[in-house]
């Protein structure tokens, strides 16, 4: 791994980590059990340039690049795999598309407080009849007063509940399937736009997910992203690009967990006067973890490599996306049989890295679309 | 050969269907979930029509029927709502040794409260291994201390039934609730959420001798023989956990399109799903033979150790799979298959997996 971290890197990871230990960690449990997401992290996340790891200086970023965002992501979902979906959702899919290819005045009013903290972001694809077929969403934009009458519902939205501003995708042209597509920034207190519902869910419960509805939510023109009508889809190409791979170091920093764990537990077992460390099938099963992990973090952090030098592809995001996550999940389904009924139990962390890592196979393109990805570069 | 259920079998199963689809609400029991609670009224009617114990004999207030047909019942009843289904599937646990070991006066005191709706009923069984209980002779009276674990209904059984060490030998014995000493520590778990369960702790609890259960020599085969019923419980509750998630997972992927095509015609699809029913085809054949070899008085404990191995295997990856038909709605609690999720993996790692294939492989390899 050493070749793709530079010294700047390893300080990178150690301020990260202190900070976590200190500001994170404490509010972990409290927020997974009230499933609410401790908001003021926000501004301190910001004030410490851990927020939006890739915005350039000007814009009051750190200038970092892809391999630090991604040791960023692996720290905190190593601390806190619930609160660093608001995180990786903001810092990624809510600003993304705004640094890649907003305007000035765009980066200036939303950008540069996102950075800071000051303004929490969301990202609204997902419809209720659209997921996996992204490009069948039914939400439209209409022309209208200078500016465009957005109407819609966007659900299972990361940050929903607490944004100030969403990021949503609707039609300008519904007789342009996908390419009639464009983005828009909606904020919070527009009268058309309300959260309908918070949705409970299996995991990630810290995190704040929910279902948006856009009711002739009228904004001004300078509200959409990039200057010509349609071309939102490849806006989104773009930055799903990016997110596949932090979803990569998401399943490091949660695989880092389950080893970790299970680790704990044949250790204190001897303690105990048990010797599950000689059960050979526990040998095996951590022997996998430790492979599992190594080659997690082996592509992810070459793909992430590769964004830097600006040579990646679809596949290699689809391929670390694909691998990662359904790894990860065997991984947390063999850290829960080597406990056995103790990992069942809340008091025990296995459960919920199980709930945690259960997650990432579906959002931002689901395995079975990770597959199809790859397979479509092929070129057969 | 015969691979047929009995006419009165298929009658039980499709009564216990008909009760489940009658009286299990999932809002009701979503709600229920949350606080932590028993389903009360639903278990007073299942008592009342004759499902739980429903192999006690009739003399003491069961059904006298098989262990076989308690299989079906708690498939069924999983089939529909995994949190119940379990909670009803736990609510005679142990019966089963009082009907086999049981003396006369302990059978008409403790079976027939439990069949009535009056009490549940458990056994405490996991212990620390450092830490084994034991019972001192005292007068007319044994002293039991010890902790026991996990132990499933511990809040609100009526009486456990609990294995000790005395004399160098390992016994069982019945002991109310309300006994000076004890004390229950719940713990709380991800999933099954409608079995209280947790840490038993007995200090100096004072029970009569004639709370023993069975004729000491025996005592091996009656916590073995218990050891593979609970394998036989629990490999049913996996086996109707995962026929309800492949139910739901079904019906879904008939209704969800994407792409404009149903999620069925995607072939991935439709060739996990013949996986899924091709495996719970599998696991319900050797669940069911090894209750049969109960109820004609050949238990085979390898075979129940087994039925429930693969029942483990089978509903973690059924209950994974269905939850990824789903897509992101399966991730949400107001799906049904969120708590099939949470509920299926109770079955694949109580007791330990490990554990589970090590006596298997002992009777294996020899
Ligand atoms: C916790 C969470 C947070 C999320 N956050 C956001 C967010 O912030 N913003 C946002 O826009 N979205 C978000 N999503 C939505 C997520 O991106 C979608 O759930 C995902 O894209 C899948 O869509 P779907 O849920 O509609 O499933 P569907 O598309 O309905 O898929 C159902 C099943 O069918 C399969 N399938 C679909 N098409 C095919 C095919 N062609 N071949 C084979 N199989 C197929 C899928 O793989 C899946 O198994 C989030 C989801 C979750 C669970």
């Amino acid at each position: 791994m050493e070749i793709y971290f530079k010294e700047e890197h390893e300080i990178f990871r150690k301020t990260i980590q202190s900070f976590i230990e200190k500001e994170i960690l404490p509010l972990v449990d409290e927020a997974e059990e009230k499933e609410k997401f401790p908001v003021e992290l926000f501004p301190k996340m910001g004030s410490q340039g851990f927020l939006c790891i890739r915005v350039p200086k000007t814009y009051g970023g750190r200038d970092g690049d892809k391999i630090m965002e991604c040791i960023a992501i692996e720290e905190l979902t190593k601390g806190s795999s619930g609160i660093t979906s608001a995180f990786t959702t903001h810092g990624g899919l809510a600003t993304d598309p705004i640094l890649r290819f907003g305007s000035e005045d765009q980066k200036q009013r939303y950008l540069v407080p996102a950075v800071k903290g000051e303004k929490i972001g969301a990202f609204g694809l997902t419809e209720p009849d659209a997921g996996s077929d992204a490009a069948s969403l039914r939400a439209t934009a209409e022309k209208r007063l200078g500016g465009y009458l957005i109407n819609g519902t966007k659900t299972f939205i990361t940050n929903g509940p607490i944004c100030h501003y969403v990021i949503v995708a609707a039609y300008t042209d519904v007789t342009k399937k996908g390419s009639g597509i464009n983005l828009f920034i909606v904020d919070r207190e527009n009268p058309g736009f309300s959260v309908v519902k918070k949705l409970t869910k299996l995991g990630h419960r810290s995190t704040e997910t929910g279902e948006l509805s856009f009711d002739d939510c009228w904004v001004p023109k300078e509200q959409m992203i990039g200057d010509q009508e349609g071309g939102g889809f490849n806006q989104i190409e773009y930055t799903l690009r990016s997110g596949r791979i932090s979803t990569g170091a998401r399943c490091i920093g949660l695989a880092r967990s389950i080893l970790e764990e299970s680790m704990y537990y044949v250790r204190n077992a001897k303690k105990q006067g048990r010797m599950v460390g000689r059960s050979q099938s526990v040998r095996f099963s951590l022997a996998e973890m430790a492979m599992y992990l190594d080659v997690m973090k082996a592509i992810t952090y070459r793909c992430a490599w590769l964004y830097d030098c600006g040579k990646v592809t679809m596949k290699d995001a689809a391929i670390v996306k694909l691998f990662c996550t359904e790894t990860l999940c065997k991984m947390a389904y063999d850290g829960l049989r080597l406990q056995g009924g103790e990992a069942y139990l809340n008091s025990n962390l296995m459960q919920r890295l199980l709930r945690d890592s259960r997650l990432h196979r579906i959002p931002e393109g689901t395995s079975e679309i990770q597959h199809l990805l790859i397979f479509n570069e092929l070129g057969i | 050969m015969d691979f047929e259920l009995s006419e009165e079998q298929k009658d039980v199963k499709k009564a216990a269907r008909e009760f489940a689809r009658g009286e299990f609400d999932n809002d009701r029991a979503s709600e229920l979930e949350l606080q932590l609670g028993f389903p009360t009224e639903i278990w007073k009617k299942a008592c009342r029509l004759g499902f739980i114990g429903i192999y006690i004999p009739e003399e003491y207030g069961g059904q006298g029927l098989g262990f076989l047909e308690n299989i079906l019942v708690i498939e069924e009843f999983c089939r529909k709502d995994s949190r119940i289904g379990s909670a009803l599937g736990f609510a005679d646990l142990g019966t089963e040794i009082l009907c086999a070991y049981g003396s006369e006066e302990q059978k008409k005191f403790y079976l027939v409260p439990v069949v009535r709706g009056e009490s549940l009923s458990t056994v405490a069984f996991d212990e620390p291994e450092t830490l084994p209980t034991e019972g001192i002779k005292h007068g007319e009276n044994i002293l039991i201390c010890g902790v026991k674990r996990f132990v499933l209904n511990g809040g609100n059984a009526g009486y456990y039934l609990v294995p000790f060490q005395m004399d160098g030998r390992v016994s069982i014995i019945l002991i109310e609730k309300d006994r000076q000493g004890i004390e229950f520590i719940p713990q709380e778990k991800m999933g099954m959420k409608m079995v209280s369960t947790g840490e038993l702790q007995f200090k100096n609890v004072s029970v009569p001798m004639d709370h023993l259960i069975g004729e000491e020599e025996k005592d091996f085969y009656i916590l073995e023989n218990f050891i593979s019923q609970t394998h036989l419980r629990l490999g049913a509750q996996g086996l109707g956990i995962a026929q309800g998630a492949f139910d739901r997972g079904l019906d879904y992927g008939k209704q969800r399109e994407q792409f404009s095509r149903k999620l069925i015609q995607f072939q991935i699809i439709r060739h996990r799903l013949a996986e899924m029913a091709t495996r719970i085809e599998m696991v319900r054949l050797l669940v069911y033979k090894a209750a049969w070899l109960i109820d004609i008085g050949r238990m085979d404990p390898k075979l129940c150790a087994m039925a429930r191995a693969s029942s483990g295997d089978l509903v973690v990856d059924v209950v994974d799979e269905a939850l990824q038909i789903f897509g992101g709605y399966g991730y949400m609690r107001e799906t049904e298959i969120e708590h099939f999720y949470r509920d299926a993996w109770l079955v694949d790692i109580f007791g330990g997996k490990s554990n589970l294939r090590d006596s298997i492989a002992k009777w294996v390899t020899g």
